[in-house]
C-alpha cells in the first residue's frame, strides 16, 4: 500500500473518528456511572 | 408576621396555574433546574414582600400526598423536611383550581395533616364565574381554619392581596380545623403508628400520620423509596389495622378518602354554589365523540392511519430530491478529487453514511409534526383516555398509554415517563414491551425496504400499499406490546390496581410557533445525535470493508465466474470475513451476511443500519456509476445462486425482525438506569431478540415456501 498524502488524510480521519466513538461509547458511560454510584449532587450540582 | 426571610412552597394539582402565579411572585428572580439525577423540574425564586426577601420554591404538581409517584415524592418529601437537597418550608401555599375546588381541597385538608403553617390560594377565579360558580371565600377560610385567597393569576388579579396576605400570617397562630377520622380509622392509624411507624421507622415525626394513613390504604410498602429495615413487622401492624376496618364493615381502601371528601363537602357546603346548568362547551361536545367508547378507538385508528400514509406520501418528493442530490454530490465528488484512498473514503464512506441519514428527515420531520399537532390541540390526552379500558385489561394502566405513545418518538423519553406509574409492576411491564413502539429510528428502515420491495399499487383509491404496510409495521408493534404485557401479566405477581387519574384539557389550535420549533429541534437532534454517529460508523465500517486489500491475482485465482471484482473484494474485506462467520446462524430467517453487519453496527442505534448498507454497497463503485441504495438493494445479486438477495420474503423478514428486536445501545442503558439494575435490561434484550428471530424464521420460512 502506498502512503501518499490521500492515505495518511484518511487514516487521520480514521483515528479521529475511533477516538469519537471511543468516548462517547466507552469513557463516557463508565465515567457517568461512576458519578451515579459514588457521587450525591446538590440542587445546583454541575457535575451530572 | 415575622420580618425573618422565609420559605415559601408553592404546591397544587398539575394544571392549577401554579407556574403562573410562581412567575408571578418571583419575576425573573427565577431559576429553573433539575432534581438532582432526576428529571423532575425543580423551579426556585425569590420575592419581595413587605421588604423582606422570601424564597419560594415551586414543588411538581400533584394530586395527593401519597407519594407513589416520583414528582408527588418529591412534593411529599419537601414538605416533610426529609428531601436532603431542600429546605423544610416555612409556609405553604396550596394553589386550588376554583372551578373544581372540592377535588383540589383534598391535597388541601392532606397538607394541613402535616401541621404546616397554610394558605389556600383559590386561582381561575375568573373561570369559576364564567361557569356560574360564585365561592365565598371567607365561609371556607372560618371552616378550614386558614386563610383563602382568591385570585385570578392568568390576569394579574389578587397578586398584591396574596402578598399583604403572606405578610399579615401569624404563623404562631394555633393549627387550623382538621378533618376528623371516625373511630374505626382512628384505631387503625393508632395500631400501625404504635406499632411500627414509631417504634421501627425513621419517618418524620410530623408526616407520621399521612404515612400511616397511606399504608393502611395501600396495604403494603410496595414502593422503591423507603428501605425498611423489618418489614414483616411492618406487614402485621398494617394487616392488623386493616382487619380493623374490616370488621366494623369499612373499606380500608377507600375509608381516609371517603371521610375526607366528607369533611371537604362539609367545608364548601354554603361557601359555594352554582348558577343554573353548567354550559355545555365545545370541548364537551367534542369529547361525547372523540372519547366515546366505540367511536374513540376508531378515530384514534384512523387518526394513525392517516398520519403514517401522509408521512409516507407527503415525504416522498422531498427524499427524492435528498437522495438526488446525494448521488449527484458523490459522482461529482469522485470525479474532482484525483483517485485514492481519500477520494473512496469520502464518496463511499462519508457521502454515503450523511446520505443515509440526511434522506430522513423530512419523514422524522413529518411524523413530530403530527405529533406536536396532536399534543397541542388536547388529543393525546384523549388517546390515553379511550385506550385506558384496554389497557387495564391486557395488563397495563392508563398512565401506561402517554409512555408508549412517547415510544412512538423514541424508546427514551417514553421509558423515562413511565416514571409516572405509581405501581412496580404496572412500570416495569410497561417499560419491559415499550420498545416494541415503531420509534423513529426504525422509520429509516422500514421506508427503505418498503419503497425498495412493496409496490405503490392504490388501495381504496386514497391509500397506497406502501402507505398501508408502513401502519401496518407500527401497529404490529403495538400488537406485539400489547401480547407481551398480557404475558408478562401473568408471569408477575399481581399488585394493587392504582385508579387513572388524567386531566383533559380543552380543545384549543395549537400554537404553531411551538410546533415548528420543536419538530426543528427534534430534526436538529436527529442530525446532531443519531448523525454523528452513523457517519462516524460509516467511515470505520468502509475501512473494515475495505482491508485487507484483495489482489487481482488473487481474485483470478478464487473467485467464482458469476462474482466480481469489488464483491469479492468485500466477502475478503475484515467486514467481509465477519459477516461471513455469523452469516450461518442468520441465513435461516434469510439475511446473508451483508445483512449481518448493518444489524451488528445497527446496534448503536437502529438508522445505522440504512448508513451501513449504503457504505457497504458504495464500496468498489465505479466512478460516475452511484445509484440510490434502493437500486442497489433490488439489484443485488448472490453470486452463489446468481438469485436476488432480497426477495420480498427477506424483506418482510427484515421488517418483522427490526420491527421487534432490541436493537440499541441507549435503550438498553436507560433500562438499566431506569431500573437500578442488569436484570430487567438483560431480560428485555434476550426475549426480545429471541421473539425478533422467531418471528422472522416462521415469517421467512412460510413467504419462501408460498
Amino acid at each position: 500500500m502506498e502512503l501518499d498524502l490521500q492515505t495518511i488524510v484518511a487514516f487521520g480521519i480514521l483515528l479521529v473518528v475511533v477516538a469519537y466513538l471511543a468516548n462517547r461509547f466507552v469513557i463516557k458511560p463508565f465515567r457517568k456511572s461512576k458519578v451515579e454510584q459514588g457521587h450525591h449532587c446538590g440542587p445546583d450540582c454541575k457535575c451530572m | 408576621m415575622s420580618s425573618e426571610p422565609l420559605t415559601i412552597a408553592l404546591v397544587g394539582n398539575p394544571n392549577t396555574g401554579k407556574s403562573t402565579i410562581f412567575n408571578a411572585l418571583t419575576g425573573l428572580r427565577q431559576k429553573i433546574a433539575n432534581y438532582p439525577g432526576i428529571t423532575v423540574e425543580r423551579k426556585a425564586g425569590t420575592t419581595i414582600i413587605g421588604g423582606v426577601l422570601h424564597k419560594i420554591i415551586d414543588l411538581p404538581g400533584a394530586y395527593s400526598l401519597n407519594y407513589k409517584k416520583l414528582d408527588e415524592r418529591i412534593a411529599y418529601e419537601t414538605l416533610i423536611g426529609s428531601y436532603e437537597h431542600e429546605e423544610v418550608p416555612d409556609l405553604v401555599l396550596v394553589i386550588a383550581d376554583a372551578s373544581n375546588l372540592d377535588r383540589n381541597l383534598y391535597l388541601a385538608t392532606q397538607v394541613m395533616d402535616l401541621n404546616m403553617p397554610v394558605v389556600l390560594v383559590l386561582n381561575m377565579m375568573d373561570i369559576a364565574e364564567q361557569n356560574g360558580i360564585t365561592i365565598n371565600a371567607e365561609k371556607i377560610s372560618k371552616a378550614l381554619g386558614i386563610p383563602v385567597v382568591p385570585i385570578s393569576a392568568k390576569n394579574k388579579e389578587g397578586i398584591e392581596t396574596l402578598k399583604k396576605a403572606i405578610q399579615d400570617l401569624d404563623l404562631t397562630k394555633p393549627d387550623p380545623l382538621k378533618w376528623v377520622p371516625s373511630k374505626a380509622l382512628n384505631k387503625a392509624i393508632e395500631t400501625v403508628l404504635d406499632e411500627w411507624i414509631e417504634p421501627y421507622t425513621q419517618v418524620p415525626e410530623r408526616a407520621r400520620y399521612i404515612e400511616a394513613l397511606r399504608l393502611i390504604s395501600e396495604g403494603e410498602f410496595n414502593d422503591p423509596f423507603y428501605k425498611f429495615e423489618q418489614p414483616g413487622v411492618g406487614k402485621k401492624a398494617i394487616a392488623k389495622a386493616r382487619k380493623n376496618i374490616e370488621d366494623e364493615g369499612a373499606n380500608p381502601v377507600a375509608l381516609e378518602v371517603l371521610q375526607r371528601y366528607n369533611f371537604i363537602s362539609d367545608c364548601t357546603s354554603g361557601a359555594s354554589s352554582q348558577n343554573g346548568q353548567q354550559k355545555r362547551t365545545l370541548t364537551d361536545k367534542i369529547d361525547a365523540v372523540v372519547t366515546h367508547k366505540v367511536a374513540g378507538p376508531a378515530i384514534f385508528a384512523l387518526i394513525l392511519l392517516f398520519m403514517f400514509q401522509a408521512i409516507f406520501s407527503w415525504a416522498t418528493p422531498f427524499m427524492d430530491m435528498i437522495d438526488l442530490f446525494f448521488v449527484e454530490g458523490g459522482n461529482w465528488i469522485a470525479n474532482t478529487l484525483p483517485p485514492g484512498m481519500l477520494n473512496d473514503l469520502l464518496v463511499e464512506g462519508v457521502i454515503a453514511g450523511l446520505g443515509g441519514v440526511v434522506i430522513f428527515i423530512p419523514q422524522i420531520l413529518f411524523l413530530f409534526f403530527f405529533i406536536y399537532i396532536l399534543e397541542g390541540t388536547g388529543y393525546m390526552a384523549r388517546a390515553a383516555f379511550v385506550m385506558d379500558g384496554f389497557m387495564t385489561k391486557v395488563g397495563l394502566h392508563g398512565r401506561s398509554v402517554v409512555p408508549l405513545m412517547s415510544g412512538f418518538a423514541c424508546a427514551i423519553p417514553g421509558i423515562m415517563a413511565a416514571r409516572t406509574i405509581e405501581n412496580w409492576r404496572d412500570r416495569i411491564i410497561t417499560i419491559m414491551v415499550l420498545p416494541f413502539m415503531a420509534c423513529s429510528a426504525r422509520l429509516p428502515v422500514y421506508a427503505l425496504l418498503i419503497a425498495a420491495f412493496i409496490p405503490a399499487t392504490t388501495v381504496l383509491g386514497v391509500f397506497t400499499l406502501q402507505g398501508i404496510t408502513f401502519f401496518g409495521l407500527y401497529i404490529f408493534g403495538i400488537v406485539m406490546a400489547v401480547a407481551a404485557a398480557a404475558v408478562m401479566k401473568k408471569i408477575f405477581p399481581t399488585g394493587q390496581q392504582t385508579p387513572f387519574i388524567m386531566e383533559l384539557p380543552s380543545y384549543k389550535i395549537p400554537t404553531w410557533a411551538v410546533v415548528f420549533q420543536n419538530t426543528a429541534e427534534r430534526g436538529k437532534v436527529f442530525v446532531t445525535e443519531a448523525g454523528k454517529i452513523i457517519v462516524a460508523i460509516s467511515i470505520v465500517l468502509w475501512f473494515l470493508a475495505s482491508f485487507p486489500k484483495a489482489g487481482t491475482e488473487q481474485y483470478e485465482a478464487e473467485a467464482s465466474s458469476t462474482e466480481t471484482i469489488e464483491s469479492f473484494q468485500l466477502r475478503h474485506s475484515f467486514a467481509g470475513k465477519f459477516g461471513k462467520l455469523i452469516e450461518p446462524a442468520i441465513e435461516p430467517i434469510g439475511f446473508d451476511w451483508k445483512i449481518g453487519i448493518s444489524l451488528l453496527t445497527s446496534f448503536a442505534a437502529r438508522e445505522v443500519m440504512v448508513g451501513t448498507l449504503n457504505t457497504i454497497y458504495s464500496i468498489g463503485e465505479e466512478d460516475g456509476d452511484h445509484v440510490t441504495l434502493k437500486e442497489k438493494l433490488i439489484n443485488d445479486i448472490n453470486p452463489e445462486t446468481g438469485k436476488p438477495v432480497y426477495s420480498i420474503a427477506t424483506a418482510i423478514s427484515l421488517m418483522i425482525f427490526f420491527a421487534l428486536a432490541m436493537q440499541c445501545m441507549s435503550t438498553i442503558a436507560i433500562v438499566k438506569r431506569e431500573t437500578n439494575s442488569w436484570k430487567w435490561p438483560v431480560a428485555m434484550f434476550s426475549y426480545m431478540t429471541a421473539l425478533a428471530y422467531i418471528c422472522s424464521f416462521i415469517a421467512f420460512q412460510l413467504i419462501s415456501s408460498w
